[in-house]
């Protein structure tokens, strides 16, 4: 069976409707930017889940960033997704323009480079994502350890994806199966869903990024659901190994501890954050109990959004008051945003 | 979540790799991963996370090109490497 | 190494003496020596005018700089109302701090790029503020619109043919690539296009739309000519010329060539009995050889708004495309 056929299988699917969440933010990017919404059957609906890690951080966070690049002699260093969230009054960007220090950069290691040039200040990294992007932070902290370098902090707001998704599953949320996130699961292997796929008997499929590779995944699920299988199948097996990278497990280990972490939108979830351990706390910038999630704007339906319950379209505000050039919350800020991309595909 | 396609890693030194992405050269911290020489490897936030084998690579695209019967294709379709980034 | 100074903007000898040494030198003409207020130069056809401010970091980039590049925007900009470009005016807005040297090789640049551009500079302005360095340039454009000849965006008309005249993105990956110290072969397209466009004239094709593919890329030009022609465009993927070195840039940084910005490149509407020899022409004209037809113009069918732009992609899925949202960033996140 080719690409083509697949295509043809899935536009012309008449079976039972079928609800299929993507939980990944590049996911989400790439499923708009390929159009692969077009290429299905009415039958079968894809749902942008809480994928976007931008998207999922709350107010009291971004609140705390704000309060930290006003203060002297602090510079508040970050990737450029985070400038324009909606904090409880204002964005990072908004701060920024009266007085803020803030800087963007691509990538946390380029934190190493600003600190070693200007000792006296203090560098605050927003250190957001999931999986993925935690273990970057151990190596920035390692560098930082061998270099002697004192005046770099993290703001953490690390996630993890099986709290998450168990809340989904145990809050209601229709899924009968996941497009488990590609680049996690480079990191912590596809068995790290063998649990959540037998517990709610839901299958997983580990999947790429290009259309094709899409199309395999969505596909692949099809067949398990009709089939009645709940397992992890991998499509992405050029990156993706059955088990974690251990170098890996062992960094997470050494710097960080598990901790309850609220996500914008859905309540505490127990044990899907990231602190820094006791060992570390002087490279921590402040980061427990920023669980408060104090909208602007009330009628924002983010929170449902990212569990799968409502779609953008469903929210008020969506298109009126929210626009990707002035967000209300924040899955209209990031391109990874389920409203940012619906809002392009609407328009 | 996360931008992170294959290169090349053409050089290591000082705990940092050079890594093509078909011309485009980054440097990316190394020390999450085993990378050598001559390694195809994923580069997130400037740390390479993942490697892949070029044979591995090679054997994909020829998978990419073939019609396979087999349903599904589980562990048998993976990406080009390098010129299908998604865009 | 000589630093531009408070007192290069005061009016005085210092002024006096950098116009002297730099731009009187560089720009050389009957019209402008004169050293008059004004410049007063022949005409009696219709005229075009535009204006256009420059402020590029790094102000030099593979394949360009600064200067080149605010000749061509405005030369680019009268083009593409079929004009043919005359005279040109250029302001300076200098931080102190700056490199005279550096300026002195972006002044070369702009007084080779007009020359080039079969353009004259008539007339400049320079200006010093407080600041790090930094050189900011305006300049504004005079052109003649031969008799006949009338190029606006809302002639689009359903069943049209869109030519985009080379490879996308690449002055915007330039840029970028510079900024984040990512090392390629990746140069900037600025070019100006009076010899393409001139081209395409004398052909007598009657060409509906022309328009520079500029900041925002060429998916918000194409959403804006939509909209303006209140037609359905669609475009194909796999049509898109894109150099792959620019497209691993993009897939590096999660950005969308189709929202990055080109500084040589035009888009052209033309009928579509018209359109492979309107293709030939462009391609046999300097800075036109990836030049390809992509896309198509229609009457807005079934549930389509009027003025969409749809993106037909590889596998045969639609993807309704917008202007540029936000700033362009790459995606890291």
């Amino acid at each position: 069976m080719d690409i083509k056929q697949m295509v043809a299988y899935l536009a012309s699917y008449a079976g039972s409707p079928i609800h299929l969440m993507e939980v990944c933010g590049s996911h989400t990017h790439a499923i708009q930017a390929h159009g692969i919404r077009d290429l299905l059957s009415p039958n079968i609906e894809l749902l942008s889940g809480p994928g976007c890690p931008v998207c999922v951080t709350p107010t009291a966070y971004i609140d705390k960033l704000i309060d930290l690049s006003l203060q002297p002699n602090t510079t508040v260093v970050t990737f450029g997704d985070l400038l324009r969230v909606p904090g409880s009054k204002e964005s990072l960007n908004e701060a920024k323009g009266r007085g803020g220090s803030v800087e963007m950069v691509y990538s946390p290691m380029n934190v190493l480079q600003l600190a070693k040039d200007n000792p006296n200040r203090i560098y605050v990294f927003a250190a957001v994502g999931f999986e993925t992007t935690a273990p970057v932070y151990t190596v920035l902290l390692d560098n930082a350890i061998a270099d002697g370098i004192t005046n770099i902090r993290l703001l953490t707001a690390l996630k993890t994806m099986p709290g998450a998704i168990s809340y989904l599953c145990d809050n209601g949320a229709r899924i009968d199966g996941f497009i488990a996130p590609g680049h996690v699961s480079a990191v912590t292997g596809a068995d790290y869903f063998n649990g959540l796929a037998e517990k709610y008997h839901i299958p997983f499929a580990v999947s790429g990024f290009t259309a094709k590779e899409l199309v395999v995944a969505i596909y692949g699920l099809v067949k398990m659901i009709e089939n009645g299988e709940a397992r992890v199948a991998n499509y992405y097996t050029s990156v993706v190994e059955t088990s974690a990278n251990v170098i890996i497990s062992r960094q997470l280990e050494k710097y960080f501890r598990p901790c309850d972490v609220a996500w914008r939108g859905m309540e505490i979830i127990p044990g899907s954050g990231l602190l820094l351990r006791d060992g570390y706390a002087h490279f921590d910038a402040g980061s427990a109990d920023l669980n408060v999630d104090n909208k602007k704007n009330k009628a924002c339906r983010c929170g449902e959004i990212l569990m799968g319950k409502a779609k953008p379209t469903d929210c008020p505000l969506f298109g009126k008051s929210c626009t990707p050039m002035k967000p209300q919350g924040a899955c209209m800020v990031s391109e990874e945003g389920s409203c940012f991309n619906v809002y392009l595909t609407k328009n | 979540m996360c931008v992170a396609i294959p290169g090349l890693v053409k050089k290591l030194k000082d705990g940092k790799a050079t890594v093509d992405f078909n011309g485009n050269e980054v440097e990316a911290y190394v020390g999450l991963v085993d990378v050598k020489e001559g390694d195809y490897a994923l580069v997130h936030a400037g740390c390479v996370i993942q490697t892949l084998k070029k044979s591995e690579a090679e054997e994909i695209s020829e998978l990419m090109s073939s019609t396979d019967e087999r349903l599904p294709l589980e562990g048998k379709l993976s990406p080009k490497v390098t010129d299908e980034v998604f865009i | 190494m000589m630093k531009i100074q408070m007192m290069h903007g005061s009016g005085g000898r210092a002024t006096n003496e950098l116009i002297k040494d730099i731009f009187e030198t560089e720009f050389d003409n009957d019209v402008l020596s004169q050293m008059e207020d004004a410049a007063v130069i022949p005409g009696d056809a219709t005229i075009a005018m535009t204006t256009d401010s420059f402020v590029v970091t790094p102000l030099e980039f593979p394949g360009g700089d600064i200067g080149r590049l605010c000749i061509c925007g405005t030369v680019n900009d009268l083009c593409m109302r079929g004009a043919v470009p005359k005279y040109i005016t250029c302001g300076f807005i200098l931080e102190e701090g700056a490199d005279v040297e550096t300026l002195r090789r972006l002044v070369k640049s702009m007084a080779a790029t007009a020359m080039e551009a079969g353009v004259t500079i008539v007339a400049g302005d320079t200006k010093v503020i407080e600041g790090n360095g930094g050189i900011y340039i305006n300049t504004a454009g005079v052109g003649f619109v031969p008799k006949g000849v009338d190029i606006k965006a809302k002639n689009a008309a359903a069943g049209d043919t869109i030519i985009v005249s080379g490879n996308v993105g690449d002055h915007h990956a330039t840029v970028l690539s510079q900024r984040m110290e990512i090392k390629n072969s990746i140069e900037s397209d600025n070019a100006p296009l009076q010899e393409m466009v001139g081209n395409l004239m004398e052909s007598g094709i009657p060409v509906h739309v022309l328009r520079d593919v500029t900041r925002g890329g060429l998916a918000t030009v194409l959403k804006e000519l939509a909209v303006a022609s209140q037609l359905t465009f669609e475009i194909e993927e796999e049509k898109l010329p894109v150099d792959p070195q620019v497209k691993s840039f993009c897939g590096l940084l999660g950005l969308d060539p189709l929202y990055m910005g080109n500084e040589g490149k035009l888009v052209a509407i033309v009928p579509d009995d018209q359109a492979e020899r309107a293709v030939e022409i462009i391609r046999n004209s300097k800075y036109g050889k990836d030049a390809a037809i992509i896309g198509k113009v229609s009457l807005p069918g079934g549930e389509d708004p009027k003025g969409s732009l749809i993106l037909r992609t590889e596998l045969g899925g639609r993807r309704y495309l917008d202007i540029l949202q936000g700033e362009g960033l790459p995606r890291i996140c």
